[in-house]
């Protein structure tokens, strides 16, 4: 009885008679959504751009048919013809996807993941195979029907997610910063399948980045649970007081050198480095007040007396760094000596102290792997890891807190209860409360107020998040921080108040900076190393060469330039 | 990594093999180890040899295997050998020969179960063993479609699972990152006991996750079908032939062995 139904669905799309459909929201609210309006038709592309926290993730849920709307209403229009929202085959008519792409897959191989959908709507096996084959084919899989989608690297597999939804000839396409993750190939390889339906979809995408979002054909913008009309994106990208206003980046809006995002004299982020150095300089005693000079005076001066051991410690650290400076020499703080490491990471390389170094590469390189052995997660299986001077060994647990890591997506992976007890994590019950005070005041630098110091880390949006994590990384005040892609998925504001947090960090400690967007440090790094296939194939200091680096090079590695 | 854990990664001839026949052998070969005597568990054993040059397995795979079927034969051996009368004490009791042999006859399959499994898992990777099971679960489905709900949940299972893995050691190098590691075994339990809760918000936003995404590929309750692209090949038939007259032989020999002794 199935199949009988299913001989009369017609799989080829091109051939089906297209009635432009159109989709409208009246005065539709949810959660922090306030009576927005919206109308997004077939064949056109809107980019939806807002600061974190806007409610983007949340219309786009709304509009795919994930949450309901408790307020307005949604409908589907068909010509002129309203169908009612609750007769619309969301799924079908409505394609979803989210940002990771691991966390996308339902199907045991690559072929169910394509056919699953098309199994669901009731097509005969054969035929779904087929159709599985074709698509597959045009998305480059046709070797790897049977593997399944976790051997798949990033961008495969986000391509092919996105092959399983376009398998269901969705109208309408919603990317909710689908395309971010991804490295410049695997990105210009989904935009391609993208651009090839986009006269038969209307598409949204949900972005932070300014070039994706000039690819569109209309722009939104939201703030605070509002929706605005932004026109073309061309236009409004290019108007700095627009994107001020609305918290969104433009390709210019790097930080100058005076520490402002945009083009207004005015100091966007309060000086965040400085606040940083300041609360850091009262829970350890001022330590940094050696660039001054005068650490030493104070030494003799016992004013450091009763200082916790850490700052003691690393007081000691910086004067012996002190002097060795101003030898005229950085000392080397990593060595990787001929060491391979499991998944293909081969190294012979040194970093000095302080330097700001760049590992740049597409996914996949080894960029994340060269984090985790810099900071002892990963024992090379040949070839030696010396950091501070001794080789790291598994047990050498003192060695391994000398530096610390920012893991890729730090706000999904917060262990605290709370987030003061994220940041603090390492501190007693009892210092916990005896500092309560200094502690809610550096909470403040990362622009955390008291009032959610003491909230679910789940009850934060998702910048927030990646803010505590951040604060939770330089608590300590690590010699060597260790950041993999820190800017992800973060708004204009939160990059503008990283970058500042950055330039003031440069020169004190040494920084690893793993991304594959050239532009988020190109004016802050003192070297860079590009990987390929786990190892350094090129590498550029800016006190050495003359030329910056050819964008061409750092195209052809898919890194963004 | 998802792929990884109990599968070793290989090219040999049982990796090849439909999952589905794979599936069944196993299923047919279990029957046949409970339920024969020393003769069929000869002929087992050899085959189950044959498999291992056959595809040259690394030994140090199934050490923990072994490890754990002799500690459990041992035990089982010691319990059915040491046998006392109605009204004595346990210590008033004595060795039974019978008790022992039979005891040894159940360590034997113990082995063979837990080393074909092993075998089963090294060869088939979680996907493929989705594939298989769901195959299994057809005929049960035109009967009810909890059937087709189950060997969903089944097979999402076997891939839920891995995910979890992967989630784990992410928090895991959260923690790792974060510095301050315990040195001493009680703080290591204490570090472990205080990720239970992160790793438990964070399944229910993976389990979250993979609802939104059957959702966007529109599956309904009852409406699982598996989607295979392994086409029975002759090399399946052979194995299927090499299976039935194993276990012919199997039967054949416990027959045999029964009878002369």
């Amino acid at each position: 009885m199935k199949d009988l139904k299913m001989k009369e669905i017609e799989l080829n799309a091109s051939e089906k008679e297209i009635k432009i459909k159109t989709l409208e929201g009246k005065k539709l609210s949810y959660g922090l959504i306030k009576e927005i309006n919206f109308s997004l038709r077939q064949g056109e592309t809107v980019a939806l751009m807002g600061p974190n926290g806007a409610g983007k993730s949340t219309l786009a849920r709304l509009i795919a048919g994930i949450y309901e709307p408790a307020g307005g209403r949604i409908s589907l229009l068909e010509e002129d013809r309203e169908i009612p929202w609750s007769a619309v085959r969301r799924w079908q008519e409505i394609g979803f996807i989210g940002q990771h792409p691991r966390r996308q897959t339902i199907g045991a191989t690559v072929g169910e993941e394509l056919g699953f959908g098309l199994m669901n709507l009731g097509y005969p096996r054969k035929q779904v195979q087929e159709k599985v084959r074709e698509i597959a084919l045009e998305l480059g899989l046709q070797d790897k029907l049977q593997q399944s989608p976790a051997t798949l690297s990033g961008g495969e597999r986000q391509r092919l997610v996105l092959g399983a939804i376009l398998a269901l000839e969705p109208a309408f396409l919603i990317l909710d910063e689908a395309l971010s993750m991804l490295d410049t190939k695997a990105q210009e390889a989904c935009l391609k399948l993208l651009a090839a339906k986009k006269e038969v979809t209307g598409q949204l995408w949900i972005t932070h980045d300014p070039q994706l979002a000039k690819k569109a054909d209309r722009l939104w913008v939201m703030k605070e649970g509002k929706l605005l009309e932004g026109g073309s994106p061309q236009d409004a990208l290019r108007d700095m007081a627009f994107c001020h206003k609305y918290g969104i980046r433009t390709e210019d809006s790097f930080l100058d050198q005076k520490g402002c995002a945009f083009e207004s004299d005015k100091p966007v982020f309060n000086a965040i480095g400085e606040n940083y150095f300041r609360v850091q300089g009262i829970r350890f005693g001022d330590i940094y007040e050696k660039e001054s000079g005068l650490i030493e005076a104070k030494l003799k001066e016992s004013e450091f007396k009763g200082l916790e051991l850490k700052g003691i410690e690393r007081k000691d650290s910086m004067l012996k760094e002190q002097k060795s400076s101003e030898a005229g020499e950085k000392k080397i703080v990593l060595e990787w000596q001929e060491a391979e490491y499991p998944g293909r990471l081969q190294l012979t390389e040194q970093v000095r102290a302080k330097t700001f170094l760049v590992i740049l590469g597409s996914s996949g390189a080894g960029k994340s792997t060269l984090l985790e052995s810099a900071i002892g997660l990963l024992q090379p299986v040949r070839g030696k890891f010396i950091i501070l001077g001794q080789e790291l060994r598994a047990k050498n647990f003192d060695l391994q807190q000398k530096a610390r890591l920012l893991l890729q997506e730090p706000g999904e992976y917060i262990l605290g209860n709370t987030v003061y007890e994220e940041v603090f994590y390492l501190q007693s019950k009892k210092e916990k409360r005896a500092k309560a005070q200094i502690n809610l005041e550096y909470l403040q630098v990362f622009g955390i107020p008291s009032s959610k110091a003491y909230v679910y880390p789940e009850h934060i949006s998702g910048g927030e998040r990646q803010q505590v994590a951040l604060a939770a990384a330089l608590e300590s005040l690590p010699e060597i921080l260790l950041l993999d892609e820190p800017m992800l998925g973060i708004d204009a504001e939160g990059r503008g108040r990283f970058q500042e947090l950055l330039r003031a960090l440069k020169g004190r400690m040494t920084i690893i900076y793993v991304t594959h967007d050239w532009t988020e440090v190109s004016q802050l790094a003192d070297e860079v190393w590009l990987l390929k296939k786990g190892q350094v194939a090129y590498k550029w200091q800016r006190e050495k060469e003359q030329k910056e680096i050819d964008p061409e090079l750092l195209k052809e590695a898919g890194v963004r330039c | 990594m998802l792929e990884g854990g109990l599968y070793l990664a290989g090219e040999g001839l049982l990796y090849k093999l439909d999952p589905r026949l794979k599936i069944g052998a196993l299923v047919a070969l279990g029957i046949l180890i409970t339920s024969v005597d020393a003769g069929g568990l000869l002929c087992l054993t050899g085959g189950i040899i044959v498999l291992f040059v056959l595809n040259s397995f690394p030994w140090r795979a199934f050490r923990s295997v072994v490890k754990a079927s002799i500690i459990l034969g041992l035990f089982y051996t010691l319990i059915m050998g040491w046998q006392w009368e109605e009204g004595l004490i346990f210590w008033q009791g004595q060795w039974s020969r019978d008790g022992i042999v039979q005891g040894l006859m159940m360590s034997w399959r113990i082995l063979l179960i837990f080393i074909l499994t092993r075998v089963f898992v090294a060869v088939t990777s979680p996907s493929e063993q989705g594939v298989g099971i769901a195959f299994f679960f057809r005929p049960f489905c035109y009967l009810t479609p909890k059937a087709a709900d189950f060997a969903l949940l089944l097979t999402l299972t076997l891939r839920f699972i891995p995910i979890l893995g992967e989630e784990a050691m992410l928090l895991y190098k959260a923690r790792w990152a974060k510095g301050g590691l315990a040195k001493n075994w009680t703080g290591k339990i204490k570090d472990l006991a205080r990720l239970m809760l992160p790793l438990l918000r964070i399944t229910l936003r993976r389990a979250e996750e993979l609802a939104e995404n059957l959702v966007a590929r529109g599956y309904v309750s009852g409406g699982y079908r598996v989607l295979g692209f392994k086409e029975w090949e002759r090399r399946d038939s052979y194995a299927l032939i090499f299976l039935i007259l194993w276990s012919v032989c199997t039967l054949f020999m416990d027959v045999f062995l029964n009878a002369l002794y």
